[in-house]
């Protein structure tokens, strides 16, 4: 899904200069740590700091930041909605009710959850964003290839795979359209929908199933694996510049938690809501 | 001194028959070769023959004759990755290609296959033509130095970093050639290298296979062979069966096979055929004459027929292109003379608010009994403008798109939902548009949604399905078919609803001779019979054959509207669209005393 909201985007910077590897590592460990914080404030931190890594490291301009998130952000309102009504108040000890109304019950920790979720998820696709826009799609699958010794068989059929998400989507976009001229009505009932969905899939699958033999067959052809090891275009290693982001990064989060811990908002773990 | 000299001529010599013997040196060898895939039906039947370093091959037959199939077996991905059963001999180099592996035949011969898109791994130009090279183990100063070299020799070198999906198809298979280029290997396989492609594209890759160094063995299977054929030395012909009807000179088999070839329904490219004519006429040649340039000579040269000659030409030529005046005047009976029943004012479209226009400012008509081409260069919006006119695309105002059903008395525009009611559209990739398990029910489907007559019903499906010669395979799923036979049934299933506008986007993509002639005459009868006919295509020979009216399209702007003759006198068009006229109608222009018809 990210895939389709957010695209790559090619600038000289240096958060497009770092390592896949490093960025996701870096990224997947603060999404961790995040998940068992409950308070709504660190997100928000988090979101900014991702927002100016973006946008002065990235060099990404602000405005096509909210242009790719702007579409997410009404399911984000939605979670957060969802999460302040779905919150079980039975667990509190003395809940502080705000609003009651027939069997929805809402606490002022309830919106604190609510809150927390939303902007975690906020949070999240704020760096799946950052990783997506200053990553070169190619660069990522070598560098897993090179730093994380994925299977090469693995990484370049993923490539190939990924050139065709376009191509698919066009050719569905056909098969609806030729299916419409037929006269193929649109049906709302779910059992006829399904039905129809089952006729779009079969042109679909074989043309992807054709597709893969090709390019499987154009790789062979052009002598993959023809010894057990391989060189590489692409200069992909961890630099200097790597380690110093790494570094930096960290110890700016760490700086973050230290002051949240101190002014005693960070909340750690679900229980520190009751 | 003379001792001197002749040694050295000795030399010369010497140096001369070793350089012929290097040539003449054999670098795939067949004996008996066949090859099946389940070990009944046989795709390859009994090839013997050998080709020698240098030597370029064209290799023609029907659709579906194992062509494809052979040049997999080159390599060995037959049968080493896909199944088969093989018997015989196929030696390349005298590696058996059973037993060594894909990765090492792959390092001698190197393959472009027929569709741009699937045929590259990577996403960039720079890294696919780095992907050969590094699973050579090739250091990264040599990989950056050979891709800068291979992709001059195919004009790319400004396109070095770009995205692979931004490339047209013509460039696409100019990657693909460089990418081989790159690993030097010594036989370059072809399979259909154009045939996705527009004219300007197919003039560039024919361009860049005709300057290919002459070290290099070709082989080519191609079906668009006007811009081709004196590059070839050697046809290996196939018969539908997969067997190995001939194996020698082009020359050869053109005089002495050509009905043959005819009659399996394999195109023959203009030139030769109107030479073999002329041998039928009892005008005989030296020397057969593969281009226009030859011929022309050859014309010129031989003043005694020279007026027959340039009779039969005229007359040939004529078969070329349809003689058929506005088609209005052929209606003088209906009450819709004069009124166009397609009406395009102000038409300007995008996709996206962002992005720029892909049609802008287009207007035309069309009046019932027309038979429009629309022709362009991949991406000039064609297919748009077709997708626009049925309303499936939404046009937004001040754009005026009026339909009118022919079959109405009132002057008045169809509403825009019911424009379907009497309009039908064949789609490029006919599997796209199958609904149904079984070509009966395929053929019917429209048929139940307008009719509840089942008697009726069934009469129409059995008329088409014995037209399009379907009728033995009612039961069989679409899906199953074979490529024309699908193409077959998607035209057939939208013409059986007798919708009086018919609209093909690339109805002859990929159909062999016979197909493709008893589809368009199909197509012309009903054009007699007063439906309006739009054809999408990228084949001037069909254009000028079957059209009277063109539309051409360049960057989404429409730079010629009118008769299809007018065109084919029209040079500046053809050149700025980069369409084509047939070889035929070239010839005649210059070698007959005046201008066309």
């Amino acid at each position: 899904m990210i895939l389709q909201f957010f695209e790559y985007l090619d600038r000289d910077s240096i958060l497009h200069k770092i390592n896949p590897v490093v960025k996701l590592l870096l990224i997947l460990t603060l999404m961790v740590i995040i998940t068992f914080i409950y308070d709504p404030y660190t997100p928000i931190i988090f979101s900014i700091i991702a927002i100016i890594q973006i946008t002065v490291l990235g060099k990404i301009p602000i405005k096509a930041i909210f242009k790719m998130i702007l579409p997410l952000t009404f399911i984000l309102i939605g979670i957060t909605i969802t999460s302040i009504i779905s919150y079980d108040i039975g667990t509190e000890k003395a809940p502080q009710i705000i609003l009651a109304w027939k069997f929805i019950q809402i606490s002022k920790s309830s919106i604190t959850f609510g809150l927390t979720i939303g902007f975690r998820m906020f949070c999240f696709l704020l760096y799946s964003l950052l990783f997506v826009v200053s990553t070169d799609p190619t660069d990522f699958i070598l560098s897993l290839i090179i730093q994380l010794r994925l299977s090469p068989k693995i990484g370049f059929g993923t490539l190939a795979g990924y050139r065709f998400v376009p191509i698919l989507n066009t050719e569905y976009q056909n098969i609806y359209d030729a299916h419409k001229i037929r006269g193929v009505k649109e049906r709302s009932r779910p059992i006829a929908k399904i039905k129809r969905a089952k006729k779009y899939t079969v042109p679909l699958m074989l043309s992807a199933t054709r597709k893969a033999q090709r390019v499987a067959i154009a790789m062979d052809s052009k002598c993959f694996y023809a010894y057990p090891k391989r060189t590489y275009l692409r200069d992909i290693k961890i630099r200097k510049i790597d380690i110093i982001y790494i570094i930096l990064f960290t110890a700016l989060c760490m700086a973050i938690f230290a002051i949240l811990i101190k002014f005693n908002i960070l909340n750690w773990g679900y229980r520190s809501l009751r | 001194m003379v001792c001197k000299n002749l040694l050295n001529k000795n030399l010369v010599s010497a140096s001369q028959t070793a350089e012929e013997s290097v040539l003449k040196y054999s670098v795939i060898k067949l004996k008996n070769f066949s090859f099946s895939y389940d070990g009944q039906r046989k795709i390859l039947d009994n090839l013997s023959l050998e080709i020698k370093q240098g030597e370029r091959i064209l290799i023609l037959g029907p659709s579906g004759c194992g062509k494809s199939s052979l040049t997999l077996c080159l390599n060995g991905i037959i049968p080493q990755l896909i199944d088969g059963k093989i018997e015989g001999v196929l030696k390349l180099e005298d590696m058996d290609i059973m037993h060594t592996p894909i990765s090492i035949l792959s390092q001698h011969i190197g393959i472009v296959f027929q569709d741009p898109e699937s045929q590259f791994c990577m996403l960039k130009v720079e890294d696919e033509l780095a992907f050969g090279l590094e699973n050579l183990m090739f250091e990264r100063e040599i990989i950056k130095e050979k891709i800068i070299d291979s992709l001059r020799k195919v004009n790319l070198l400004p396109y070095q970093n770009w995205q692979l999906n931004r490339l047209s198809g013509g460039m696409n298979q100019r990657v693909a050639i460089a990418s081989l280029l790159a690993l030097d290997q010594e036989i370059l396989v072809f399979d259909e290298p154009t045939s996705n492609l527009d004219p300007t594209g197919t003039r560039k890759v024919s361009d860049v296979i005709r300057k290919l160094p002459k070290s290099k063995t070709l082989l080519i299977i191609e079906h668009k062979l006007d811009k081709f054929m004196d590059i070839f030395d050697k046809i290996l012909l196939l018969d539908g069966m997969g067997r190995q009807i001939v194996f020698d000179k082009v020359e050869n088999i053109l005089l002495k096979f050509q009905s043959q070839m005819q009659q399996m329904g394999v195109w023959i490219p203009h030139i030769p055929k109107f030479f073999y004519k002329l041998r039928e006429n009892n005008i005989n040649f030296k020397k057969f004459p593969l281009n226009k340039e030859d011929a022309k000579k050859i014309i010129d040269r031989n003043h005694k027929d020279r007026q027959k000659i340039i009779e039969i030409l005229k007359k040939e030529v004529s078969k070329e292109i349809r003689e058929m005046p506005d088609a209005a005047n052929n209606f003088t009976t209906d009450s819709s003379i004069g009124y166009p029943i397609i009406k395009v004012e102000n038409l300007y479209y995008k996709f996206r608010q962002s992005e720029g226009f892909v049609l802008e400012n287009i207007n035309f008509s069309l009046n019932k009994g027309d038979f429009l081409g629309i022709v362009g260069h991949n991406g000039s919006g064609k297919t748009t403008l077709a997708k626009l006119l049925i309303n499936l695309y939404k046009a937004r105002p001040p754009a005026k798109i009026e339909i009118y059903n022919p079959s109405r008395q009132e002057r008045k525009a169809a509403a825009k939902n019911e424009i379907l009611d009497f309009t039908g559209f064949v789609f490029q990739n006919p599997e796209h548009q199958f609904v149904e398990d079984t070509v009966y029910e395929e053929i019917t489907y429209g048929l139940k949604i307008k009719y509840s007559d089942e008697d009726l019903i069934n009469i129409k499906a059995e008329r088409i399905l014995k037209i399009m010669g379907l009728e033995n395979f009612k039961e069989t799923n679409p899906f199953s078919l074979s490529q024309g036979q699908k193409r077959k049934l998607s035209v057939a299933s939208i013409l059986v609803m007798g919708s009086e506008i018919i609209i093909l986007d690339e109805p002859t993509f990929g159909l062999d001779y016979i197909t493709t002639i008893n589809l368009m005459n199909l197509l012309t009868e009903l054009n007699r019979k007063g439906k309006t006919i739009i054809i999408i295509t990228h084949d001037m020979n069909v254009i000028f054959k079957y059209t009277n009216k063109v539309l051409a399209l360049k960057n989404g702007r429409c730079v010629f509207i009118g008769g299809t003759l007018k065109l084919l006198n029209n040079k500046e068009i053809i050149k700025s669209c980069s369409l084509a006229i047939p070889s035929l109608c070239e010839l005649y222009k210059e070698v007959g005393d005046f201008a066309i018809l």
